[in-house]
């Protein structure tokens, strides 16, 4: 697997210290001086970075709160790593053992430097879940498009 | 997977920790217990404790001590009905834990429902079988209007609220002096919503009382014997196979013993699932009285409520889990109160004989056959006896003056 190239100068420069902070368990937040909405407290685990089903992007988050609550509203962060694109992504959660989802579609705000803020999210059962991240992105070929799809899964314990 | 392994074990660890009691300090009572039970029947257990006190944000006099006098003489009005015979307690009879005893509603007409409890109703996230309202003073608007209900309109209700003396009086210490510079349909419309949001500080208070089963589980937390002996032992096994092995669980938890959503359970049924859920959705999002709109005290609360709702058609055949305190008093069950007791309802549970034919198509698997034997049923029934509370306080019964 190619290491993933980063979405964007900021976050090259800041390689080095976030991956040495994440090994620690830290937050990404601590990277960046100041803080930025939605960006968690030092020490919140976060799920480290895991590959697309493509292997082009790499995506990793944490919750707020955590552990993830039974029934009760909760928020994630998301980073994704890979090529510079203009991402859509949609998040949503899956219970593979009962056949169906949330009982919400959450929202996805872009906050810059591959993170997104994802409101909404509402594990309403117990059980095994599955976060399902779907990307988007449209790739220019000449004087059309196409639109690229990449997914990843994380698998969940509630 | 590793990952997965690694969290599971920090999801348990923060779980164990909220567990409150070490076990050395606990007696030999606590300690058979604890041993019954596996970890995450015992969290099951434990977050059964401390019913939330309810709020609403999208109406300003929820907690309101003068707009629960007026709640109250409303609940039991029957001047708010079209034909001046039928009020909130009609159907919602304090005597029979809030409901009416029937299998379907009768109103002017029979209702197509089952009339729900309204014990800790202000607790529920959404209110009907089908989720149509958001709150409870927008939930307490339908009835009033619905032709085969009460029949009522929301003129005829401002013109009574406003000059009766007795429902005047009340109105202004609640709400103080009715808008003047309205029109007539606004004034209206202003007053109907009033009257919502006074019936509703009014069931804001109709939340139960501690249970020999809290008391139980109260003991589990502080390890004291008296409170341990509260649930007798039949009970304790209907416990471990509803917090356990029968699954109930998965749908009734938490402290309402519902997870306040919508799910099929796949009731006997001729033909292709009711629109459910999927209606529901519609309706609410489209309700001019929902938490978003002009008539919300909290618009953004209210925004907040719904924003991330879907509607999905595997929604169809979907009805709100009901909460399970006082379900032994208040049959018959099920949205369309197609169950005369909790015997049938266990029945049904246990082999879904009944249950309409799987299609391949079908992905939902939640509910299995609990294939339940004799002493199980017994004890699943058990279980639920020791979720009764205390009968209403007197403050919720009619007002002595009145007639209903
Ligand atoms: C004719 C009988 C009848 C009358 C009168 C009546 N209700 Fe109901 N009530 C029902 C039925 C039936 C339902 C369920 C309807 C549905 O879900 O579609 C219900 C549902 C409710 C709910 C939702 C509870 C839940 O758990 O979802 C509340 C709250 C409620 N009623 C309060 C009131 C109030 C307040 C009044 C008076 C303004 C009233 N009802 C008048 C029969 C009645
Ligand atoms: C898949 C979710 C789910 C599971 C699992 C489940 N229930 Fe339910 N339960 C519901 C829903 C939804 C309703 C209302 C269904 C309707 O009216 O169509 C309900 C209704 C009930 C009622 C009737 C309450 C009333 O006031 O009408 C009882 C009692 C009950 N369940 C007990 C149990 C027991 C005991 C178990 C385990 C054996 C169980 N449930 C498992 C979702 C579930």
């Amino acid at each position: 697997m190619e290491p993933p190239k980063n979405i964007s100068r900021t976050r090259r420069k800041r390689g080095i210290p976030c991956r040495l902070l994440l090994v620690l368990g830290a937050l990404v937040a601590s990277c960046s001086g100041e803080r930025q909405p939605g960006i968690y407290q030092d020490g919140q685990p976060v799920r480290p970075f895991t590959s697309t089903e493509s292997n082009l992007y790499q995506v990793r988050w944490a919750s707020q709160p955590h552990p993830i609550p039974i029934n009760e509203p909760f928020e994630i962060v998301l980073d994704v790593l890979g090529p510079e694109a203009d991402l859509t992504l949609e998040v949503d959660g899956w219970m593979p053992s009962h056949g169906h989802g949330m009982v919400r579609t959450p929202r996805v705000t872009p906050l810059g430097n591959g993170r997104y803020q994802v409101q909404g999210m509402l594990f309403h059962m117990e059980g095994a879940w599955e976060l399902r991240v779907a990307l988007a992105w449209r790739e220019n070929l000449g004087d059309s498009f196409v639109i690229r799809r990449d997914n990843v899964v994380f698998e969940v314990q509630i | 997977m590793r990952i997965v392994a690694s969290l599971t074990v920090l999801a348990v660890a923060g779980g164990l920790a909220s567990f409150g009691l070490r076990s050395e300090s606990a007696g030999p009572q606590w300690q058979a217990l604890r041993a019954q039970f596996s970890d995450q029947e015992w969290a099951r257990l434990l977050r059964t404790a401390d019913l939330p006190a309810p709020s609403d944000p999208t109406n300003k006099v929820f907690h309101d001590d003068a707009a629960f006098r007026l709640g109250r003489a409303l609940f039991y009005e029957k001047r708010l009905s079209g034909n001046g015979e039928l009020s909130c307690a009609s159907c919602h009879d304090p005597a029979r834990d809030w409901t009416d005893g029937k299998a379907l509603a009768v109103g002017l007409e029979q209702v197509d429902k089952h009339t729900p409890s309204l014990w800790n109703s202000a607790l529920n996230r959404w209110q009907f079988w089908d989720g149509r309202a958001d709150s409870l003073w927008s939930q307490a608007l339908q009835p009033i209007e619905h032709p085969k209900e009460m029949g009522g309109n929301r003129e005829e209700v401002a013109e009574l609220v406003l000059t009766d003396p007795d429902l005047r009086a009340l109105y202004l210490e609640a709400f103080g002096p009715a808008p003047q510079e309205l029109s007539a349909t606004l004034t209206a419309e202003r007053v109907f919503v009033q009257v919502g949001k006074a019936l509703a500080a009014f069931e804001g208070r109709i939340l139960t009382a501690a249970t020999p089963f809290d008391q139980f589980v109260s003991g589990l937390q502080t390890g004291d014997p008296e409170d341990l002996a509260a649930l007798d032992p039949l009970a304790i096994v209907g416990a471990k196979l509803f917090f356990g092995e029968a699954g109930c669980h998965l749908c009734h938890h938490g402290p309402l013993l519902s997870d306040m959503e919508f799910h099929d359970v796949e009731l006997p049924r001729e033909g292709a699932p009711e629109p459910a859920r999927h209606a529901g959705v519609g309706r609410l999002l489209t309700d001019p009285f929902n938490g978003r709109g002009q008539h919300s005290d909290d618009v953004e609360a209210g925004r907040e409520r719904l924003a991330y709702l879907n509607r999905t058609p595997h929604q169809r055949g979907e009805w709100k889990t009901p909460g399970l305190r006082n379900v032994a008093r208040t049959a018959p069950y099920m949205h369309n109160g197609v169950y005369a007791s909790l015997d049938e309802v266990l029945e049904h549970y246990s082999t879904l004989s009944d249950a309409p034919a799987r299609s391949h198509t079908d992905a939902k698997r939640v509910l299995e056959a609990g294939q339940f034997d004799g002493s199980q049923l017994q004890a699943l029934k058990a279980f639920l006896q020791s979720l009764s509370s205390p009968p209403p306080p007197s403050e919720l019964l009619p007002p002595l003056d009145s007639d209903s």
